[in-house]
């Protein structure tokens, strides 16, 4: 529960932030929050964290709500997996991770929209979200040495790992 | 204990945004999502001053005559950022206040504090809402031009759709021929404009404003100037955009009009 606590400030902060701090286009600082949670945390409490997140966003943006809390929980659930099968993680894995989970994240909130809503969101231009991409992963190397202090380079649990 | 049952957290969570998603779909808009606007609202409005206040801020410190005299001219430095900051908030609260006394279908005038998350929406929150008389559909304006309409209104606080977001659409009309349109969002700072025939003769700079005919935005406000005009082989119409008089990533007061 102690663990908890800071990173429903954090959630809570990310999305203040990121609705009132940036103009135009902005990185997904919830992306990095859950994939941090749930690498600390493991897969459930990752995918927990990630549905709460979502419902946050979804929330604020007011249009239908459940897209970002599918697409936030996804990402929880395979950060956790990854955290599980991986051994290592370090700056590189890092950036990969982060820019293959928000293209599935992009991927994942454009079906729920598609399937689920009458908004036109593929009219969304992809410069926009090409450009959210290199944001999140340039804050994600950004937030590095905050979230994963003492992580680097320590092995995880290696439950099904292959040395 | 709940936690160790990964299958029963996937299945619970997927079954729950599944049926949320179709509920949604059904029955449209939910009120599930006001839950968490309120705390979240006042906490980007706590944000929104901080980061406001943090701007004009400077580290202070005084350890030698040196460091006084830089910290002295950072003060002042940064006194001049502050008038200047007051200075050209008074312009635009100066061009706020004119228009609405030009206008007599003025609501009320409010201020941004806070914009959409994600990119997926070009969204603007402001500090009024129903109980300052603001209703869904009435649209926000500046001294400069149109804004966008407003799309969710809480108690003190609504959401502005903004006319370059990928759901807005306006009734408009190229100036001074009169030539109708449908000015539609990108989702970046310009918008569409569709449906002039390539027959008509349009040039760029013109302006387009509001024509009135959707019965939202009242007509003859100002949306912006074209800024590029081409043809597609095999197409019946000009493929315009249309660059908003207002800049849409720097609006931070606006006035609601009825509609």
């Amino acid at each position: 529960m102690k663990d908890v606590i800071p990173y429903l400030f954090f959630a809570l902060m990310g999305v203040s932030f990121q609705a009132t701090l940036f103009q135009g286009i902005r990185p997904d600082f919830m992306l990095i929050l859950v994939c941090c949670y749930s690498l600390k945390h493991g897969q459930n409490k990752g995918m927990a964290y990630g549905a709460l997140t979502g419902f946050l966003i979804d929330s604020v943006n007011g249009f239908i709500l459940g897209p970002n809390i599918f697409s936030k929980s996804m990402t929880g659930f395979l950060v956790g997996l990854i955290r599980e099968k991986v051994f290592y993680w370090n700056v590189t894995l890092n950036t990969i991770v982060i820019i293959v989970l928000s293209l599935l994240d992009i991927f994942v909130v454009r079906i729920c929209f598609e399937i689920f809503s009458d908004l036109p969101i593929n009219n969304t231009p992809s410069e926009a979200l090409i450009f959210q991409i290199f944001y999140t992963s340039a804050f994600s190397l950004l937030m590095y040495p905050i979230f994963n202090r003492g992580d680097e380079g320590k092995k995880f649990k290696l439950r099904g790992a292959v040395r | 204990m709940l936690f160790k049952k990964r299958p029963f957290i996937i299945i619970v969570l997927i079954l729950l945004v599944f049926t949320l998603l179709t509920y949604q779909s059904l029955k449209g808009e939910s009120r599930f999502s006001n839950l968490a606007v309120y705390p979240l609202s006042l906490i980007m409005q706590a944000d929104s001053a901080v980061i406001g206040g943090v701007k004009n801020i400077l580290g202070i410190g005084r350890w030698s005559e040196e460091r006084r005299l830089i910290d002295k001219a950072r003060k002042l430095a940064s006194e001049a950022g502050r008038y200047a900051e007051i200075e050209s908030e008074n312009e635009r609260l100066r061009a706020l206040l004119e228009l609405k006394s030009q206008r007599t279908d003025t609501v009320t005038a409010a201020e941004v504090f806070a914009r959409d998350p994600t990119n997926w929406f070009q969204v603007l929150w402001i500090n009024k809402g129903l109980s300052d008389g603001v209703l869904k559909d009435m649209t926000a304006v500046t001294s400069a031009g149109v804004v966008g309409r407003v799309y969710r209104v809480l108690g003190g606080k609504s959401s502005i759709i903004l006319l370059t977001d990928v759901n807005s659409a306006a009734a408009v009309k190229i100036q001074p021929f009169g030539i109708d349109g449908i000015l539609e969002g990108r989702g970046i700072r310009n918008c569409y404009l569709k449906y002039i025939p390539q027959d008509a003769e349009i040039e760029i700079g013109l302006p387009v404003v509001t024509s009135g005919l959707d019965e939202i935005y009242p007509e003859g406000l100002l949306i912006g100037y074209i800024t590029n005009i081409s043809k597609k082989s095999g197409e019946f119409f000009w493929e315009i955009e249309v660059k908003p008089a207002q800049d849409l990533n720097a609006v931070e007061e606006v006035v609601i009009l009825r509609r």
